[in-house]
Formats: C-alpha cells, structure tokens, sequence
C-alpha cells in the first residue's frame, strides 16, 4: 500500500471511511479549512479545540471533538468541505488548493470528491 | 402585585398583569443567544434548544399556575405555531429550487440584486425571497464575499424590503387580516420604503465598490445567463401564498379546530413541508446542501421567544395603553421599532396599533374600527407599519429569515459576526442613522 495523492484518490473513487467522529481520508495533506455543518475550522494547531489530526502512514485521521457522530450532523444532502493541499505541493501557491466535499454514505463510507462551480462554497 | 390587564396581542382580556420579573426569562434567552455562541460555543449548540424550552415552559407555568391564564400562553403558541408552518414551508419549498447564476457580483450588479431582491420579498414575502436568493448571491460573490454582503442582504431582502404588501412580512398581514385595506401598505408606505431602501443599497454599494475582488480565471464570468433547477417547488410556494390568506376573517365558514392551536391553513402549510421535501428535485437539493437544520434552530429559539416574550408584551401593551394619550407618531414608530428588533415583530405592532386605536375609541379586533381608523387618521398606522418591519433588521432575532441567512451562510464557509458584534458594526452604525432620518422626515 502506498501514500496517493488527492487526484488519486478521486479519479480512482477510493473512498475514506468514518467511525462515529473520526473521518478516515486515504491521503495526507496540509489542511488550511474545514467546514462542517455551521462549524467553520481554521485552528489546525495542537492546542485546537474542534479537530484532532493525526497522520499515519498512508491514511489521515481526522476527529471532530465537538462532534459525537458524523452522521448525524452530516445529513443526506450536506457535505463536509475541505480545503487542502497535497503534502508535496505549495501551501502558498493558491492553484495547488484544492476544494473537497465529502459525503458519508451509509454504514461508514466517506465519498470524496472536487466541489464543483454549482456547489456553493466560500474558499 | 398584579393588575387588571386590558391588552394583549389585540385581543381585550381580563388577565392579570404579571409581575415584572417574569421578564427575566426572556431577558436571560436574550443574552443567551447573544453571549452562548461566542463564550461557550459547544455547550451553547448541545444544549440551546433545552435552555429555550425550559425558559418558555417556566413562563408558561408562572401564567398557568400562578396567573391562572392559559389563554396567554395558547394565543401565543398559537401564533408561534402559524409562524413556524409559514417559515418552514417556505423553507422546505425553496430549498428544493437551485439558481445559478453565472455573472461576477460587481457592486453595481450586487445592488441590483438586492434591489431586487427587495421588490420580489413583497410578492413571496421576505422568507421566501431570503431563501430563494441568498444562494445565488453567495455564489456570485464567492471570490470577494465578506460578511457585510450577507447582512446588507438581511438589511434589505430579510426585512425593510418587504415592507410594501401585506404579504411581504407578517406583521402587515396580521393588519390585513384585521382590516387594512391590501393597498393602503403599499399606497401609504412606499415614499418611505423607497428612500430608506435607496440610502441602505447607497451605503452598500460604497461599501463594495471598496472590496476590491480577488477574481479567479476559473470563476470569471463574462456573461450573464440563469439556470433554473427544481421550478415545480413554484408550485408550492403558490400554495403557501394562497394559503396564508385563509382566514376566519375572509372564510367564516372554515372548519375551527379551536381549542387546538392551528388551523387548516398551518395544516396546508405542514403538508407542503412534507410533501415538497418528499417530491424536490433531489439535484437541486444535494446542490443547496439541503438540511433542516436552520429551520430547526430558528423553531427551537422561537418558541422560548414566543413563550417569555408573553410578560414583556403585556406589560408593554399595559403602559402604552396608560400612557396612549401622550404617544405620539414618533413614540409608536420608536416603540414599535425598538420591540421589534428583539422580539416577534407581528404581536408587537398589534399591541402598538391597539393602543394607536385606542387613542380614538376604537378596537383592534373589530374590522369596522380598523377601517374607521385607516380613514381617520393612519399615520399612527404608517409608523407603526414601519417601525415594525424595517427594525427586524437590527439584530439576528428580529426576524424568521435573519437566523436562517446567517446558517445558510456559515455552511457555506463564512464566518458572521456574533449576535452583539452584528449589532454594534452593522445594525447600529447603518441601520440607526437611516431610521433617524426616516423619523426625521416622517415621523418627528
């Protein structure tokens, strides 16, 4: 098993997984926003208070701490939108940001994939 | 120490007058709403729900049990029941119709949207047109939007816009169903409308013309061209217009469910919610990220308002009827205003149009005497119209779609500023000198 990048993972529609308020994504990146429901996240640090990261060898965890299940705040027609950028891109050079939605689909499926022009999301 | 209590929501009741610190609960939701997303964000979103049941629920125990007054808590869960059937219709029905718009929000096209948008909140009314639009103009700013776009859009779509029919905003249809007349909102508010609206979009439009866009090759628009996506939802935000007018006022005939609190007009208006979630187009939904729950939020927050704002209103409609006499236009446009900036806009101006008749003998809740008071003199009426609708805009909680505008737009990735900050940079700083001065002109 190897590391993918973004592309990747979305061109092959390999899914993440999540498990109550951990979202598995089957890559790793350098996150600048989250926004899950009303809940916009900026603080990517040690001390934040809304998300837990941790990075494992092919794989990214990432744990919503106000959240006790995913599915239940991400509903039928809702995305969790991200902005990231692959590990070994420029964070600093906006064209290498890239715009996720992921939506969870039954039991533990994430699907991940570009938001599109359509989507109404705010960078 | 209670007092004989004349009125309250316009209808004459021999209640008691409650005692003043029965008003705390309200205040206490207040700050809560105001304080609890900033200082304790987390507890506040787990919990706010309970907090706003538990405070309505202990004001309705004080009128049931302790002033023997069911009645004041029903009418009013009757009327928060009427206000949430209208609010979540409109929004189930609208959330299932997507707009795309594919030009790039310059300032002047921003104002000609929110012009727009104004005009059109008088023939939806302003949740609806809110709902419907808010998307739209979200998506033609993505590249340079900042929270100012989205509450200038609240400003002018969500309240003053929809100040020219009886449809536009409750209250003005609560004095329809009384007896003014469907034109005289539109006749005798218009100048004022225009002005107020004119200066609002002015300040906007120096405002953006200052937010200098960071435009994207990919997002770049050369062209203005509209699609529509889910256009069969019309179909039930016609129904939801039609059926706001049944009434047992124009329909004596209709089916009284009394003592329940509803009638057939929310029970259509319950339908259209499931049955338009049940039959939207699911691409139009999946593409405005349909969820329940602002609507959810905004039912959860109303009926703690609906419940402890009972006492203040009461105690309002008291002293305003002691002291009618000495109220003038401008008290009635200050007082309506000022109430309804924090509380439910559509029983505040029939307390304040009560006391406004009762300077002429004449009751509210007789159509021959709200027609008489039309003729007589109804610039009592103008003010209070007015009062009533442009100052929802001054907080969050002044009106329905104002809550529903700010979560659309946090989903969406911006961030809005807090209850008290909305107040302090925006409401105050804008909104107040051009209520001033439409007091000014009109009112002093």
């Amino acid at each position: 098993m190897q590391t993918l990048l973004i592309d990747e993972v979305i061109s092959q529609n390999i899914k993440g997984l999540y498990y109550g308020n951990r979202l598995i994504l089957p890559f790793k990146a350098d996150f600048l926003k989250i926004v899950i429901d009303d809940e916009l996240i900026l603080d990517f640090s040690m001390d934040g208070e809304k998300v837990e990261i941790s990075e494992e060898e092919y794989f990214t965890n990432i744990y919503f701490l106000n959240e006790d299940d995913l599915a239940e705040t991400v509903t039928k027609f809702e995305t969790i939108k991200i902005v990231a950028v692959e590990k070994n891109q420029s964070l600093f050079d906006i064209k290498c940001h890239k715009m996720l939605a992921l939506s969870l689909e039954a039991p533990h499926f994430v699907n991940i994939n570009y938001i599109t022009e359509e989507m109404l999301f705010i960078d | 120490m209670l007092q004989p209590l004349f009125i309250f929501s316009g209808h004459i009741e021999n209640t008691l007058l409650p005692h003043w610190s029965a008003v705390l609960p309200f205040i206490f939701l207040l700050l809560a709403i105001a304080t609890g997303p900033v200082f304790f964000r987390h507890l506040w979103e787990k919990h706010y729900s309970k907090v706003s049941i538990v405070l309505g629920l202990i004001v309705a125990a004080y009128y049931i049990f302790a002033l023997k007054d069911s009645q004041s808590i029903l009418h009013s869960v009757t009327e928060y029941i009427s206000f949430i059937a209208l609010l979540s219709s409109l929004f189930v029905a609208t959330g299932g119709i997507s707009i795309k718009v594919s030009k790039e929000g310059t300032p002047l096209f921003n104002t000609l949207f929110l012009l727009f948008g104004a005009v059109i909140s008088n023939l939806i009314g302003t949740t609806g047109a809110s709902m419907l639009l808010i998307r739209p103009f979200l998506k033609i700013n993505k590249d340079r939007i900042k929270p100012y776009h989205i509450i200038f859009f609240i400003f002018s779509v969500s309240n003053v816009g929809g100040a020219l029919t009886p449809i536009g905003d409750p209250p003005l249809f609560l004095g329809f169903l009384r007896g003014v007349p469907f034109f005289w909102v539109i006749a005798n508010i218009w100048y004022i409308w225009l002005p107020a609206i004119l200066i609002i979009l002015s300040i906007f439009y120096i405002i953006d013309k200052q937010n200098n866009p960071v435009l994207k090759s990919t997002t770049a628009k050369k062209d203005f061209h509209i699609e529509f996506k889910g256009l069969t939802n019309l179909f039930f935000v016609m129904i939801i217009l039609l059926s706001v007018v049944i009434d047992k006022n124009f329909f004596p005939s209709l089916p009284d469910f009394s003592p329940l609190p509803f009638g057939i007009r929310e029970i259509i208006m319950f339908a259209v919610v499931f049955l338009s979630y049940k039959m939207s187009d699911k691409e139009a939904l999946r593409l405005n990220e349909f969820d329940f729950e602002p609507i959810k939020e905004v039912a959860y927050l109303f009926i703690g308002i609906f419940l402890t704002m009972v006492p203040a209103l009461q105690l309002i409609a008291f002293e305003s009827n002691a002291y009618r006499d000495y109220l003038t236009q401008g008290s009635f446009y200050w007082g309506s205003g000022t109430l309804s900036s924090f509380l439910d806009n559509a029983p505040t101006y029939l307390n304040f149009l009560s006391a406004a008749m009762g300077k002429f003998g004449l009751d509210v809740n007789n159509m021959a005497d709200v027609k008489e008071f039309v003729v007589r003199d109804d610039s009592y009426l103008r003010a209070i119209s007015v009062g009533a609708v442009f100052f929802g805009a001054m907080t969050y909680i002044g009106n329905g779609p104002n809550f529903m505008v700010k979560s659309i737009s946090e989903r969406a990735g911006i961030k809005m500023p807090s209850f008290g900050r909305y107040i302090t940079h925006y409401s105050l700083p804008v909104l107040l000198p051009v209520f001033t001065i439409i007091w000014f002109i009109f009112f002093r």
